[in-house]
């Protein structure tokens, strides 16, 4: 359920050290929060200049972001940002500057404080939203080709109903049964993840091929829909690991050491942007959310996704290692 | 007259990325031109280059990978000016080696700019009335904003060098964002030059505001001829049905507006297909409907709520009041039919003087 692209992304809370005492996610109407808890969570990522001569780079850091059900802030940087940005989707990331001589190797190191609440949703909307979020939430994409033959008419055979909650609850049920999960190293985007098989259709890849035929499948039937990135952990308290150079030799048992995921999202009138985590216990959950979830970046608008959502994006050097450590408790 | 335009895309390559394929950087030089007629002509130039700085234009292996590369160029190109690209009108786009052209790029991130000579060049017409990034203004004035289509992909990347010409289209003024990124390097009395040497100071966005004789706005052009066939009350949920008379295919927006609120739905219509809409909720005496495929408002209709109500069993209720009412009249009838017959039938048998 998580893939090495997944992996990483973040936001953060820009020194919003002074809002510590506010850190607890805020509730919302029709929701019921299940669970709260504050994490630290601190990031490594080694970086080498595979060059003969001297790199300068921007590395570029997700950070988690702040929702209506994560409050998040940088504790420390290492080395410290040059400066905080926001891409066109609204994710908030850092930007380091590294010095490494030829063959050198160096870390980078963050360390967030961040909040998190589980929720399930206790009504089913009904209503659509206004025309300029249909608009804007059901493009299509490099990813998401909403005019897809196929996907077209899947949707609209399997899910297609009056109320959006109600389309969106059995495109889940539908997706959620026809996943032939296999850890996938390039993005295959909706037009390839969906195969024919001899009685049925099967959405072949991991998280994020589940997650674009779900948007996309979504946005064919007028849903708003994005995706959400981030990790999974698996409890309380954990490490996670990745190295490059042996992560695709590893194939499906990645998945035992890291979290890097992607999920979807719809938006619902009167409740905002609810996820869709299928692949949390292999359920239709819609509007069922664990607080096992840490979100560091949506991607909305972009056509191509956002190359956010790997763990650290340096332009010269190349990641060879990344790993994170997490230790929960009560807020 | 400067030579080379000047885009320069300083990423990891899309080709450095993909394993299967060498691992070269791409250098990579776009000039605009707005041309009077409200269209602008893109061209991209890209020059291949090793790590350490080496040129590979002309090297076979790397030319086959970049012509598998065009169409992924192409759709970048059209990403500049529109988030929608399947509906922004341009020509199509011609693919070429030439010898003279030259691009630049800073190599080793030190600073400074090399220059290579020769580039595969990539260009197009785009009809910027078609862009989802142009916002028309007065007549002939409008706004058109071209975007950083790489760092839009990629954060890490961005256009090193990039020259908009103004040919025909008069600049009446221009922006970038976001604002703590470098404005031109050169200003000249038709063209803007920026050179970005790293992706923090490289802007997002290069804004224009432009006027140009030609200019007609269309916006997304629509992709069905999408109509209402009829729309049903019942006290709450508004039933919309929604027919696409046309040959093709495509999507429609069907939108109401009612007191205190609007709710939007978009639908996929085959030709000759159409499909019932539900809006729950929806309130007041009377409502708008519309239908929209793209940025054309293909139909607009409002619906007196209360009297729609009223019709809202017009097929179902007429024939069981009209078979309740033939059935009470037979039943009438025989009844009366009845007492008569009875009324006959006794007169026989009434004894004179009885009664």
């Amino acid at each position: 359920m998580r893939a090495l692209r997944a992996l990483s992304a973040f936001a953060l809370l820009l020194p919003a050290l002074a809002l510590l005492p506010a850190l607890a996610p805020s509730e919302r109407a029709g929701v019921a929060v299940t669970a709260n808890v504050t994490y630290t969570l601190v990031g490594r990522f080694l970086l080498a200049n595979p060059s003969n001569s001297t790199v300068r780079d921007f590395v570029y850091v997700p950070l988690p972001q702040n929702t209506t059900f994560q409050r998040s802030y940088v504790v420390s940087m290492d080395p410290p940002p040059l400066r905080y940005a926001v891409d066109e989707d609204g994710n908030v990331y850092a930007i380091v500057q590294v010095e490494a001589g030829p063959g050198a190797k160096l870390w980078v190191r963050v360390e967030y404080r961040v909040s998190v609440a589980g929720y399930r949703l206790e009504s089913a909307p009904r209503a659509w939203p206004p025309l300029e979020t249909v608009r804007k939430y059901t493009r299509s994409s490099g990813y998401w080709n909403v005019y897809n033959g196929t996907l077209i008419d899947l949707a609209y055979r399997v899910a297609y109903a009056d109320a959006p909650y109600d389309a969106a609850r059995k495109l889940a049920e539908w997706a959620v049964n026809r996943v032939k999960y296999r850890v996938q190293f390039s993005r295959l985007g909706s037009d390839h993840a969906v195969a024919r098989s001899p009685l049925d259709y099967a959405i072949v890849g991991d998280c994020v091929e589940v997650a674009d035929v779900y948007v996309t499948m979504a946005r064919i039937l007028g849903i708003p829909a994005r995706t959400a990135y981030g990790l999974l952990l698996t409890g309380r308290e954990g490490r996670m690991w990745l190295n490059m150079s042996t992560a695709a030799e590893e194939g499906d048992r990645l998945i035992e050491h890291w979290g890097g995921h992607m999920w979807p999202q719809v938006y619902f009138v009167g409740v905002g942007w609810v996820d869709v985590d299928m692949l949390d216990g292999m359920q239709a959950n819609v509007g069922i959310y664990s607080e096992r979830h840490i979100v560091f970046g949506f991607e909305e608008t972009k056509y191509f996704g956002s190359a956010l959502s790997s763990v650290c994006v340096p332009s010269y050097l190349t990641v060879q290692y990344a790993e994170y450590e997490y230790r929960g408790g009560s807020p | 007259m400067r030579q080379v335009a000047a885009l320069i895309f300083c990423a990891v390559a899309f080709a450095a990325l993909a394993t299967a394929q060498p691992n070269y950087w791409v250098a990579l030089n776009y000039r605009v031109t707005f041309l009077g007629d409200g269209s602008a002509l893109v061209e991209a130039l890209f020059h291949p280059f090793t790590t350490d700085g080496r040129s590979l234009f002309g090297d076979p292996e790397v030319e086959r990978s970049m012509n598998s590369s065009v169409a992924g160029f192409a759709n970048y190109t059209l990403l500049m000016f529109s988030d929608n690209p399947r509906l922004l009108k341009h020509t199509p786009f011609l693919y070429e080696k030439r010898l003279h052209e030259t691009v630049v790029c800073d190599v080793a991130n030190t600073g400074s700019l090399s220059e290579f000579k020769g580039a595969y060049v990539l260009s197009a017409r785009v009809y910027l009335n078609t862009s989802s990034y142009v916002k028309p203004l007065n007549g002939s004035t409008f706004e058109v904003k071209v975007r950083d289509s790489f760092t839009s992909v990629d954060v890490r990347s961005w256009i090193d060098v990039i020259e908009f010409r103004f040919e025909g289209a008069k600049l009446v003024g221009y922006r970038w964002e976001p604002p703590f990124a470098r404005g031109p390097a050169e200003v000249g009395s038709n063209y803007l030059l920026w050179v970005n040497f790293n992706e923090p100071q490289a802007p997002d966005f290069y804004v224009f505001t432009l006027e140009a004789p030609g200019f007609a706005y269309v916006g997304e052009p629509p992709e069905v001829n999408a109509t209402i066939s009829s729309a049903e009350y019942d006290g709450s949920q508004l039933r919309v049905v929604v027919a696409n008379p046309g040959p093709a295919g495509g999507y429609a927006y069907v939108r109401v507006i009612y007191e205190g609120g609007e709710q939007a739905r978009k639908v996929y219509l085959k030709p000759g297909e159409s499909r019932e809409v539900v809006f729950p909720s929806v309130q007041g005496a009377s409502a708008v409907l519309e239908v929209y495929s793209g940025d054309s408002l293909l139909e607009k209709r409002s619906v007196d709520l209360a009297a729609a109500q009223r019709e809202r069993f017009p097929v179902p209720l007429y024939p069981p009041l009209i078979a309740l009412s033939l059935a009470a009249v037979a039943v009438a009838a025989c009844y009366l039919l009845r007492r008569g017959r009875r009324a006959v039938e006794a007169a026989p048998r009434q004894e004179p003087g009885t009664v």
